[in-house]
């Protein structure tokens, strides 16, 4: 559980800097969403999917 | 800039996703569900499905609004430029663009892009290096030195032009000018603008020596 808790937050700082990039189109919240937002969404869902493969295996 | 928001149903559609997504993963976060089955698909939606759509809608919008005005306008040191082209009294070149329907908010991206094969990435390449421009070289300067210092990097290409001032249009050809430089200016020798017959599109910038 302690790992999906952090892919929860990552997805919510990933969706925060897309959000902001959307709301404020101005380098630097568009280059943060498409580098660091994007990369904090993949490792959430990374990790979402290790999880459940996890839980699948025992 | 509600009225913003809902003009543009791809930036619509990616709050909307970016919205339900963080409505879900907050649940997660604050109920501390068990691991069921129906949590796991509600994770799925949360932090796989909803924000992988919020990505790519976001990207088409953000790739768009980076061909905004507007984008360019927010570095300091582009305002002048910005400010030509919202003038509607100014006669230059970019203004006068501006002032197209056909390119309207986006005319530095229509006349700064690359049309070649791979144009939308090599000018966002191109934006890539402005950005590493502005924040290593010209981010404290003052307007006054940063308008006589700041230039294009290449001669400005005709084809830039030519991708709609096609020089095969009898209107265009009309004009005696054109149609007695046509070979030159098809192949560069002549230029359009900058150097050329029609003169620096941003004049302003030109300080004379």
């Amino acid at each position: 559980m302690t790992l999906l808790r952090i892919a929860a937050v990552l997805t919510l700082i990933g969706l925060a800097l897309m959000v902001w990039s959307m709301l404020v189109p101005t380098p630097l919240p568009v280059m943060l969403a498409m580098t660091v937002g994007q990369a904090f969404g993949t490792a959430a869902f990374a990790l979402y999917v290790f999880v459940v493969v996890r839980e699948l295996r025992r | 800039m509600e009225s913003w928001i809902f003009n543009n149903p791809i930036l619509a559609a990616a709050l909307a996703c970016a919205g339900a997504s963080a409505l879900l993963v907050l649940w997660f976060l604050v109920r501390r569900p068990a691991l069921s089955h129906a949590t796991k698909l509600v994770l799925l939606a949360g932090i796989g499905i909803l924000p992988l759509a919020t990505a790519t809608t976001g990207n088409v919008a953000d790739f768009e609004a980076t061909k905004e005005r507007r984008f360019c306008g927010s570095c300091h040191v582009m305002t002048p430029y910005k400010n030509d082209s919202e003038d509607p009294h100014s006669t230059t070149l970019a203004a006068r663009h501006a002032r197209n329907g056909m390119f309207g908010d986006a005319n530095c991206y229509a006349c700064h892009a690359d049309y070649g094969m791979y144009g939308t990435v090599v000018t966002k390449l191109g934006g890539l290096r402005h950005v590493y421009e502005y924040v290593l070289h010209y981010r404290n300067t003052p307007l006054d030195e940063a308008r006589r210092t700041i230039h294009i990097r290449k001669p400005f290409p005709n084809a830039t032009c030519m991708h709609c001032h096609s020089t095969e249009n009898p209107t265009w050809n009309a004009v005696p000018e054109h149609a007695s430089l046509l070979d030159r200016v098809r192949r560069g020798d002549v230029s359009c603008a900058s150097e050329g017959c029609h003169g620096p599109a941003h004049p302003f910038s030109k300080v004379a020596p």
